[in-house]
């Protein structure tokens, strides 16, 4: 059984959860992802690691789904169905000098433990993240102790520049910036654009990608992503991939393929109801 | 008369200023204003210029008086417009519509964006219909210089079949209207005051705790996405549209129906069909494209071979009836017609029973004692057989059906039949002679009732079966003089043919359920 | 049913006796203020003396200057009535014996005489500085009559003016109430006879009148002390009024909070009842009309007509867009007059004297007079009735006494939240509905708040924002979400994070707001913004470019510091600062913490050397740098 230890909402669609389970706790390195199941029914959901804290580790998760519903629907205390990890492979860390990192989304929280490991090792780390409005931005008190530099891009201008992960790049490199390492996380959009950015300047650019997954163990095909021509597999080889080369079209039109099965999925999800709950505890009268 | 921008429009006494400008095809914009429901004046989008009137005048709620002169556009007028616009949107999330990216955005994302919570236009299930995306173009609106304020309201998912994310409210007062002055219910009221103002249910009850009928009325008039149906979000735009009437009681309150996929995404009442005063039902409005979308559809005909039902094709099924009708005399033989099939296909159980000289005709659960009365040995049955082993007689049964209702797991042949919203036809309602559209394809091989009972005429030899469409039924119909008549169901009947529908639909298991010591469930 | 002179012979008698009879009266002021002040325990006192010293007391309405409350008066026989002003239980006992018992006035402590006669060393209460400027119409009983006794208000000529305007013609009535150019005294200042003949004029037959009684305004009292001290002057206008538009209902829509006010009219309304003078056939005239209260739960929007109306049908207190006016289509759809309270206590005074003679009070436009609550930084705050058309100075320093602790005169804030500020530069303008507009303000219910060179405009618009956006009913969009963004970046100014940006987006949403609401709420909303910015730009660019509060109120950009020569180390300071922000030895100059200190201001007021100042943050940085 997992226990869930900790379970609030950051903002609104992230939440935060930590989970009880040692192993996992004891062996998840910076990049890797675990996959998540809130019933004996439910998908699989694979959450990347944020950071661990003696037998328990932290993730973010972003609600998108009913399977993701699901778990964040849970309360602390609960125990989840499965948790299968560390999955995937560690991110390439190393001392490259100065370091870009770009996260949104859950990537607010999944850049996080690259920050702090490329810091570890002496880089020079810039950190930007992206949100919509500033009511959606969290964990940026942590992100800055690791980052030597810290920039934050909103949607519609609240906080920050007004723009994306990209625009703030775009303009440090114009001012003369120089990168020799980047990483970003977050909305495959956002990941696409950044790598698009980073391309000309050739700087060596790695993406995490949130591909739809199965097992996670390299064993469905589902994650499949074509990069440099290749076909990997995102659960075992990745989820890290070098984002010059991955071929986001097709990872974009992977990603919608069960558009319809997800959205049919709400319709015969079984879904708690407060003012029934109460009828049968006896509650109401 | 009157004069409009410069131009002369006809006087009509007792319209509004809004009124008349949309019957001249002037464009005034309005958040709160709706067809269906009295005037409000709270958005304040419609502001004009009578002259003659010191400041503006709200175009929805003036009534135009002859001879006044009225201007709809000016530079003052579009930036009072511009700034109020600001302010709602400064409450509203619309860090989309700011955005410089959304439109690559919309290009790439396309499809994949659902979210829990709304937080953008770009996971926004109402994005394709929202009314504030609309006015934004219109007025080409990009930057906001005000905070943005989210209101971190709760988001209400535990009342069944609609999400009530009032974070996105713009306080337009649509829902309050329709479900005080339309419905009647007063379910819905503005609670709190000041800027704290919001819409919600008397001292914030769930709606299953008050005595809301979950007509869905409040979200089919939602301009935004705060008010949105669960089962029937994030489609984007259907790929068509279809109008067709409900089955499921006598009622015969019209639809029309989202159609992506091949399958009914969406349900909201007819707006062109007026004889409504009202909203449709739960049932009508909420369960439908839940129960007839769902996977435990029968969708290939079986026969019983061996003890065990084998999937078949329609040919071998049809020419099994055949065979159990040739074997058995025709008084030991019984039909029992659901009241929901649709006339057409009623006709037609009644042309081959008196072709077939089969008299026992079984219209009503009642109707099912004469199976032991008059020892029936086989019972045709198109609505399921409740209470199976009361009927010791019966040796043969065949089940015509949409779900694999009572009597399934004994019947000899299984015929799949097609949903009303899967055949063409007409139905007798309270509103008299209604049609029934082909909304989606059958599953698989399930077959319209009507094509069911011609086929199996046709492996029997018998004459005068040969139709292509209903319409030529309707024609025969129509020669002898034969009327179809109201089915007796009435709205709060709980069962589609002889499946409940809370077996099928979740959320209205839940409804039930949570009501079961009401005398009205809604 | 008994015949009115007879009726009015009687109330007189028994008005006279209480003068005539030999048991001394003691006149307690009771209303709201007076009980508030503490009038119910000296009651309390004096019930208990009147035990051993025979004598009557009667529970009289407020008669005006409030910073002398307690009021009692003691009567008599044959001397005028003596007031002693802030009694207290054990004083009140020993000023009636010695009065009583020892046949001694005392002079010094009285403020003025009521009556007919002299008392050595006691000027008359209407030469009192406050009083003798003041031309009381309306209030005219406030203070005199026992509220309560139906009597008293018939022995002061009550009721005589329903009885003159039933022996007319309706359209009579109406005519004389337009001659005498009364006009509406809630705020809007609509003249009153038009509005009852536009109600008259509807086909419907069905018409009802409306008293509103749903005082709000912040620092507004006028109503509920006219109500508390006088009912019948208002219920008795309510019936001339149903009797000219010809409504055979009419509502009173009084705050729940007034719960004084309320038991006033009920018993009033009782009494009405038992004289013939409400209900069936009144005065055997064969007109019949009956009030009904309503409480209102405490809504400010519920003043506004419509809202008023829906509060009173049973729906939530929203307003509507007008057109169609209440006088179209009011409460149950029906034609309907509302008047303020106010209005309709001054109507019978009308009906009773000649047009003329009320014209002869105010100004070409603003006839007759106008009640207002003077309140704020000034030494005399009371309720007051001046002639419209009185300037602004003899309100305020004739009236009013000037500026407490002779503190510079900065503005009034005239009209309530809705009103505006006006500056001392317009010292000589006067109190009428004309000028007043003309300056940005509006006469509103008539609240008129003296502001003295420690206020700071900034938190005085944001005071006014503040309860306006918490009081707006939601509906429509400028008024909910525009004062709320306005509220928000008069915050941000206070707190020296405005920008010269702010005061484009400050005009442009005051603009919005006052164009696009939908109701007078709204509309009126920025006046205090819109003035406040007009009269003291430079206090706003003080804030916005400079970081100052001038008058040191925005608690963000001043610190509090010792002044190291003037304070005498007497170490209250530091006992009294909760957060232990004060250090230093006795006799030695004390030290503030900026970092600690939370600027509750226990320290400035509790130093007895007046050593605490208050310095602009901004220098304090420049030092440290």
């Amino acid at each position: 059984m997992y226990e869930i230890v900790e379970k609030y909402e950051e903002v609104p669609n992230v939440h935060r959860l930590v989970v009880r389970e040692p192993n996992i706790a004891a062996k998840a390195q910076p990049g890797q992802f675990a996959i998540l199941m809130a019933d004996e029914q439910s998908e699989r959901v694979p959450i990347s690691i944020v950071d661990t804290k003696d037998d328990t580790f932290t993730m973010f998760i972003l609600e998108l789904g009913i399977s993701s519903a699901k778990i964040v629907n849970m309360k602390e205390g609960d125990t989840l169905e499965a948790v299968t990890g560390p999955l995937g492979m560690p991110a390439d860390l190393g001392k490259y000098g100065r370091v870009v990192l770009g996260g949104g989304c859950y990537g607010i929280g999944a850049i996080y433990p690259l920050a702090r490991a490329l810091k570890e090792l002496g880089n020079e780390v810039v950190t930007i993240i992206e949100a919509r409005s500033d009511y959606l931005l969290y964990f940026q008190e942590e992100l800055k102790a690791v980052s030597d530099e810290f920039f934050v891009a909103t949607s519609d201008g609240t906080e920050g520049t007004n723009g994306h992960v990209q625009d703030v790049l775009v303009k440090l490199i114009r001012d003369g910036e120089r990168f020799d390492h980047a990483k970003f996380i977050g909305c495959t959009y956002m990941m696409m654009n950044c790598s698009h950015i980073t391309s000309p300047y050739r700087i060596p650019t790695k993406v995490a990608l949130n591909t739809i997954m199965l097992d996670g163990t390299g064993m469905c095909g589902c994650c499949r992503v074509s990069v440099e021509g290749e076909t990997k597999f995102a659960c075992v080889d990745g989820p890290e991939f070098d984002g010059h080369h991955v071929d986001w079209d097709e990872l974009m039109k992977r990603k919608s393929s069960y558009l319809m099965e997800e959205m049919l999925a709400y319709q015969t999800a079984p879904h708690t109801c407060k003012a029934l709950e109460k009828a049968y505890s006896g509650d109401s009268k | 008369m009157l004069v409009i921008n410069g131009n002369q429009v006809p006087y009509e006494e007792g319209k509004t200023i809004l009124e008349i400008a949309r019957e001249n095809d002037i464009y005034i914009p309005t958040l709160c204003a709706h067809e269906r429901l009295p005037s409000f004046g709270a958005c304040r989008m419609c502001m004009v210029k009578v002259h003659g009137n010191k400041g503006f005048m709200n175009a929805c709620t003036t009534k135009v008086k002859d001879g006044m002169v009225v201007t709809t556009e000016s530079l003052e007028i579009k930036r009072l417009r511009r700034s109020i616009f600001e302010l709602i949107l400064s409450e509203h999330p619309s860090s989309c519509m700011m955005c410089a990216q959304a439109e690559h955005c919309d290009k790439f994302n396309s499809g994949i964006m659902k979210a829990g919570v709304i937080t953008g236009c770009n996971t926004c299930p109402n994005k394709e219909t929202c009314e504030l995306r609309k006015i934004s173009d219109a007025l080409n609106f990009k930057t906001i210089r005000f905070p943005m304020f989210y209101k971190h309201l709760p988001i209400e998912r535990n009342d069944p079949f609609f999400d009530r994310d009032y974070n996105l409210c713009i306080h337009c007062g649509r829902c309050v209207r329709v479900c005080q002055d339309v419905e009647g219910a007063s379910i819905l009221v503005f609670t709190h005051r000041g800027h704290d103002t919001k819409v919600g249910t008397s001292f914030e009850k769930p709606h299953i705790e008050t005595d809301c009928k979950f007509c869905g009325q409040c979200v089919d008039v939602c301009p935004t996405g705060a008010l949105s149906a669960r089962n029937q979000k994030w489609y984007e735009t259907p790929d068509e549209q279809v109008s067709t009437t409900c089955l499921l009681c006598d009622k015969g309150c019209r639809f029309q129906i989202d159609v992506k996929w091949g399958r009914m995404v969406g349900m909201r009442p007819d707006p062109e069909y007026k004889t409504l005063e009202t909203g449709i039902c739960v049932k009508g409005r909420f369960c439908l494209p839940v129960l007839l979308n769902n996977m435990d559809r029968l969708r290939f005909p079986r026969i019983r071979r061996n003890f065990k039902l084998y999937p078949t094709n329609w040919d071998e099924a049809a020419a099994k009836v055949a065979e159990i009708f040739e074997n058995y005399p025709p008084s030991k033989i019984a039909l029992y017609i659901s009241p929901f099939l649709i006339d057409e296909a009623d006709y037609l159980f009644t042309k081959i029973a008196s072709d077939l000289e089969i008299t026992n005709i079984f219209r009503s659960k009642e109707d099912l004692t004469n199976i032991n009365k008059k020892g029936i040995k086989v019972l045709y049955t198109t609505e399921g057989l409740p209470n199976l082993d009361k009927y010791k007689s019966l040796e043969k049964i065949i089940l015509q059906e949409v779900f694999s209702a009572d009597g399934h797991d004994f019947a000899d042949v299984i015929l799949p039949a097609a949903a009303f919203t899967e055949e063409t036809g007409t139905i007798t309602t309270n509103h008299g002679i209604m049609t029934v559209e082909k909304v989606v394809k059958a599953p698989d091989l399930a077959l319209e009732d009507w094509k069911i009972v011609a086929k199996i005429a046709q492996e029997l030899d018998l004459s005068g079966f040969k139709f292509i469409e209903t319409s030529e039924i309707q024609g025969e119909m129509k020669r002898l003089g034969i009327k179809g008549k109201t089915r007796g169901v009435e709205e709060h009947y709980l069962k589609y043919r002889g499946t409940a529908i809370a077996d099928k639909v979740p959320d209205f298991k839940i409804l039930i359920e949570a009501r079961k010591e009401r005398d009205k469930l809604w | 049913m008994i015949d009115f002179d007879t009726m009015v012979k009687k109330a007189k008698a028994s008005w006279n006796s209480l003068h005539d009879q030999k048991k001394p009266v003691i006149f307690a002021g009771a209303a709201s203020c007076g009980r508030a002040a503490g009038i119910l325990p000296v009651i309390e006192q004096l019930k208990e003396l009147s035990k051993k010293i025979p004598l009557d007391i009667i529970e009289v309405g407020c008669i005006g200057p409030c910073y002398l409350e307690p009021i009692i008066g003691i009567q008599i026989k044959g001397e005028p009535t003596i007031l002693y002003a802030n009694v207290q239980p054990i004083q009140a006992q020993e000023l009636v014996e010695n009065y009583l018992v020892k046949n001694d006035p005392q002079p010094d402590k009285a403020i003025g005489t009521i009556g007919e006669g002299k008392i050595e060393g006691i000027q008359s209460f209407w030469e009192h500085p406050m009083i003798k400027d003041q031309v009381r119409i309306v209030l005219k009983n406030c203070g005199i009559i026992d509220p309560a006794n139906i009597n008293h208000y018939l022995a002061m000529d009550g009721y005589q003016g329903l009885k003159q305007a039933l022996a007319m013609k309706p359209e009579d009535v109406i005519e004389k109430v337009q001659e005498s150019g009364l006009r509406g005294r809630g705020g809007a200042g609509f003249p009153t006879g038009l509005k009852w003949k536009f109600t008259r004029s509807e086909k419907e037959p069905e018409k009802y009148i409306i008293c509103n009684a749903d005082e709000g305004d912040p620092g507004a009292f006028m109503n509920r002390s006219l109500i508390e001290g006088d009912p019948h002057a208002v219920l008795e206008g309510m019936v001339i009024g149903a009797y000219a538009i010809g409504a055979s209902t009419g509502y009173v829509y009084c705050r729940a909070e007034y719960p004084l006010a309320i038991d006033r009219f009920e018993k009033a309304i009782a009494a009405m009842k038992k004289h013939g003078l409400l209900g069936e056939n009144i005065l055997n005239s064969g007109f019949s009309f009956d009030i009904q209260i309503k409480k209102g739960a405490g809504a400010f929007v519920c003043g506004e007509e419509t809202a008023l109306i829906a509060s009173i049908e049973g729906e939530r207190g929203m307003p509507r867009q007008k057109p169609p006016y209440p006088s179209q289509e009011g409460v149950w759809g029906k034609p309907t007059v509302i008047n303020n309270v106010e209005t309709l206590g001054t109507v019978p005074v009308i009906l009773r004297e000649k047009s003329s003679w009320y014209t002869k009070y105010g100004t070409k436009q603003s006839k007759g007079t106008k009640t207002f609550s003077l309140v704020g930084k000034v030494k005399r705050t009371g309720l007051i009735e001046v002639p419209l058309g009185t300037t602004l100075r003899k309100v305020i320093f004739d009236i009013g006494g000037g500026i407490k602790e002779d503190k510079g005169f900065k503005a009034i804030q005239v009209g309530g939240p809705s009103g505006g500020t006006i500056p001392s530069a317009f010292i000589d303008e006067t109190l009428d509905y004309e000028e007043l507009t003309k300056l940005g303000a509006i006469m509103g219910s008539g609240g008129v708040v003296v502001i003295d060179e420690d206020t700071c405009v900034v938190d005085l618009a944001k005071y006014f924002l503040q309860f306006i956006q918490a009081e707006s009913c939601g509906k429509c969009v400028p008024c909910r979400v525009g004062n709320k963004q306005l509220l928000d970046l008069l915050v941000k100014i206070s707190k020296g994070l405005g920008n010269i940006d702010d005061f484009e987006l400050l005009e442009e949403l005051a603009f919005t707001i006052s164009q696009g609401s939908l109701c007078g709420l709204g509309k009126t909303a920025p006046n205090p913004v819109i003035t406040t910015l007009t009269y003291f730009r430079d206090e706003y660019k003080a804030h916005v470019i400079d970081k100052i509060c001038p008058a040191k109120v925005c608690k963000d950009l001043f610190l509090y510091q010792v002044d190291a020569e003037t304070c005498i180390g007497c170490e209250i300071c530091r006992k009294r600062c909760p957060v232990g922000a004060i250090t230093g030895e006795k006799k030695q100059p004390h030290v503030i913490d900026f970092e600690k200190c939370i600027k509750c201001d226990v320290c400035s007021t509790n130093c007895p050397a007046k050593a605490i100042r208050k310095i602009d943050k901004v220098s304090v940085k420049i030092v440290s740098n």
